[in-house]
């Protein structure tokens, strides 16, 4: 890749974002990537710890999926099916709703999880008539404005406030709140299985299943977003399959296309779909013109059958458990650390806020992030000295983020897990 | 007001390091002179350090000599912590180690370069650092770079040591800046020829040359830039801050 092509991003892209990658020592020139592993054009490899937000589950650039992309292309089969039977994503559609289980009847295809979430909301006001969407303290289920209209507060949501009526929030796991909430008459509670950027944080045991029961009780939906947590992030293609309690409507995203496409669902109860639009007038007014691209659908097909096969899953869960050994062996009760929690290869490292001036967004010359916990921060840019690709979660800098590719090896997560240890104790030696 | 009241180090901690002999050991007596406790650090001579030692306790002065090399960050760090822990803190760090070799460029090795660079630059920026942890906590301080006319005049000297002195002068700045909000300030001194000095190793007609040159016709001594180094890094220089000060007697 020419050098000029990074100095465009920077000048054309997000010019703030180059200027501070460039400070932070973060701007490489990746020109390559496979399986866990990043490389930059002057050969540095870099073990890559942050997996596209939990987008590359099968790792960077899969042979079977790129292979997959390369066949389809060369078929001729045609990519836009607008207005007209879509087979490969009559496929997709099938293979998603058989995997989420029983009482899923369709699935809508879009280009992105923010994509998804809207058409979850949209989906549920339409299908009961109602409005209001109740929403939880810390969430994030993207930028675009009805998604945002649930975002935690910050500055993510600020520069656009007011945002959508009728959106309310409960704290997070609070089901007292939710009752009254549901008081309201609302078309759906929307919800993700565990909040990754807001330090990765699970629900508690059995607030799904009351949190249903509830939502139901008041003629309101259940939409859980696994954009994030899904598609064997937690060890299960679903995380909602661990507590057994299927949403009415399940978002999925990111890792569906397997990093190579864009590619997201809204898989819908049964019912659902023919509620809110349910006849010729209404059947197409919400909609995406790539959305089910029979390119992305094809990788998407691809992308499932790995990530949803029982053997796949089972090594998944063997290898992260050895993860969650390591981690609670060397990390977990270190001075720093304030909470490590891991569930399946998603995780979180909470860290404790150091006391001493040269550990501070003042001292490094950025004041304008001087109200924000550093000592996150700090351990990403120790990491990233040693080649490991890893980030903070959004609505939390206090807590670095673990979330590999789920082909990432024993030995990768044991040098992970060392330089996890040999640098909390860096930090705290010199701090 | 008596002599113990007019000394300007009173009460203070000071850590040198290459302490053992020249000017290191002329900076640690007089300093000892001057009211403060002094600890310092030495990589091989452990003769000089000893004799550096009884010096210092022979002005009254509470004295500490460690073994430790400036490069061995391990060593920096183990002994800041002995220090803290005996006196509770370090005030004033002078940064004196320092090392030359009279090798014109077509004989100097990247071995050799690397040697002089890392003990005069490197090195002072391996002990600035592992002082600064608690200075900044404390919220106070004063450091002393040793630095050299070589770093800053165009005179004859070997090209590593000449690029090491002039990263001092920078690491100076540098460092002058990111740490004054703490009230810590640090300055440089940069000596021009010294008896004993690095700059003894000369052929007798260069160093003859040299004192043709200076103003007051002769180099300097040991006590007279160990003198104004005690001055510089006491309270009542208090505004001077990131600061190169030659002393070469008018060159």
């Amino acid at each position: 890749m020419n050098p000029s092509a990074y100095q465009a991003f920077a000048r054309h892209v997000n010019p703030p974002l180059a200027r501070y990658l460039a400070l932070s020592g973060r701007d490489q020139r990746f020109a390559r990537a496979s399986a866990c592993e990043m490389e930059t054009d002057a050969g540095e490899v870099y073990t890559d710890w942050i997996a596209g937000f939990g987008s590359l589950n099968l790792g960077h650039n899969p042979p079977a999926l790129v292979e997959a992309a390369r066949a389809h292309l060369a078929s001729g089969v045609p990519n836009l099916f607008l207005e007209c039977l879509n087979p490969v994503a009559g496929l997709l559609a099938e293979r998603l709703v058989q995997a989420a289980g029983p009482g899923f009847a369709t699935a809508y295809l879009c280009n992105s999880g923010t994509e998804a979430v809207e058409a979850a909301v949209k989906l549920a006001m339409a299908a009961t008539g109602r409005r209001g969407i109740v929403y939880c303290e810390g969430a994030y289920h993207g930028t675009t404005l009805g998604s945002l209209s649930m975002m935690a507060d910050g500055e993510y949501r600020a520069p656009f406030e007011p945002l959508l009526p009728h959106f309310r929030r409960i704290p997070f796991g609070d089901l007292d709140a939710l009752a009254t909430a549901l008081d309201a008459g609302p078309a759906a509670l929307v919800i993700e299985p565990i909040q990754v950027e807001k330090g990765v944080r699970a629900l508690p045991g059995g607030f799904l299943a009351r949190a249903k029961a509830l939502c139901h009780d008041h003629g309101a939906l259940l939409i859980l977003d696994e954009a994030q947590t899904g598609m064997g992030r937690t060890g299960s293609l679903f995380a909602f399959q661990e507590e057994g309690v299927a949403p009415d409507v399940l978002v999925l995203a990111k890792a569906l296309g397997g990093g190579v496409v864009p590619l997201a669902a809204m898989v819908a109860g049964e019912g659902l779909f023919e509620r809110a639009y349910g006849d010729p007038l209404r059947c197409e007014i919400h909609n995406s013109t790539f959305g089910g691209n029979s390119l992305a659908c094809q990788v998407g097909l691809e992308a499932l059958a790995r990530l949803a096969s029982p053997e796949f899953l089972d090594d998944v869960r063997a290898r992260a458990a050895e993860l969650a050994r390591l981690l609670e062996a060397q990390v977990a009760h270190h001075p720093l650390v304030e909470r490590c929690f891991v569930k399946g290869f998603l995780g979180g490292i909470r860290l404790r806020e150091g006391d001493h001036p040269w550990f501070t967004w003042s001292h490094w010359g950025m004041d304008e992030f001087a109200a924000r916990p550093a000592m996150g921060a700090l351990l990403v840019h120790r990491l990233h000295r040693r080649r490991i690709l890893a980030q903070v979660c959004a609505h939390d800098w206090s807590s670095v983020r673990i979330e590999p590719p789920l082909v990432v090896t024993v030995a990768q997560c044991q040098a992970f897990v060392a330089a996890l240890r040999e640098e909390l104790d860096w930090i705290a030696g010199h701090g | 007001m008596n002599a113990r009241d007019r000394r300007l180090l009173e009460g203070k901690r000071v850590l040198v390091t290459g302490g053992s002999r020249g000017l290191g050991s002329a900076i640690c007596k007089e300093f000892g002179s001057q009211g403060a406790s002094v600890a310092f650090n030495y990589s091989n001579d452990a003769e000089g350090a000893a004799k550096t030692l009884a010096a210092v306790e022979a002005t009254g002065a509470r004295a500490l000599a460690f073994r430790a090399s400036v490069l061995d960050e391990a060593a920096l760090a183990s002994m800041v912590k002995d220090i803290e822990g005996a006196w509770e803190g370090i005030d004033i760090l002078v940064n004196n180690a320092g090392m030359s070799q009279p090798l014109p460029l077509p004989l100097m090795e990247p071995s050799d370069w690397d040697l002089v660079m890392d003990v005069n630059a490197k090195g002072s920026f391996l002990a600035a650092r592992a002082v600064l942890r608690g200075m900044i906590r404390r919220r106070g301080g004063a450091i002393l770079n040793i630095g050299s006319l070589a770093g800053i005049r165009l005179i004859e000297a070997p090209a590593h040591y000449a690029a090491s002195k002039a990263a001092v002068k920078g690491l100076t700045q540098s460092l002058a800046k990111e740490v004054a909000r703490y009230n810590i300030r640090v300055n440089c001194l940069a000596p021009g020829l010294l008896e004993d000095g690095v700059g003894q190793s000369l052929p007798e007609h260069r160093l003859e040359e040299y004192v043709r040159h200076t103003a007051l016709g002769r180099v300097g001594t040991l006590a007279e830039v160990a003198a104004f180094a005690a001055f510089l890094v006491s309270a009542r220089n208090s505004y001077m801050n990131g600061e190169t000060i030659l002393m070469d007697g008018g060159l």
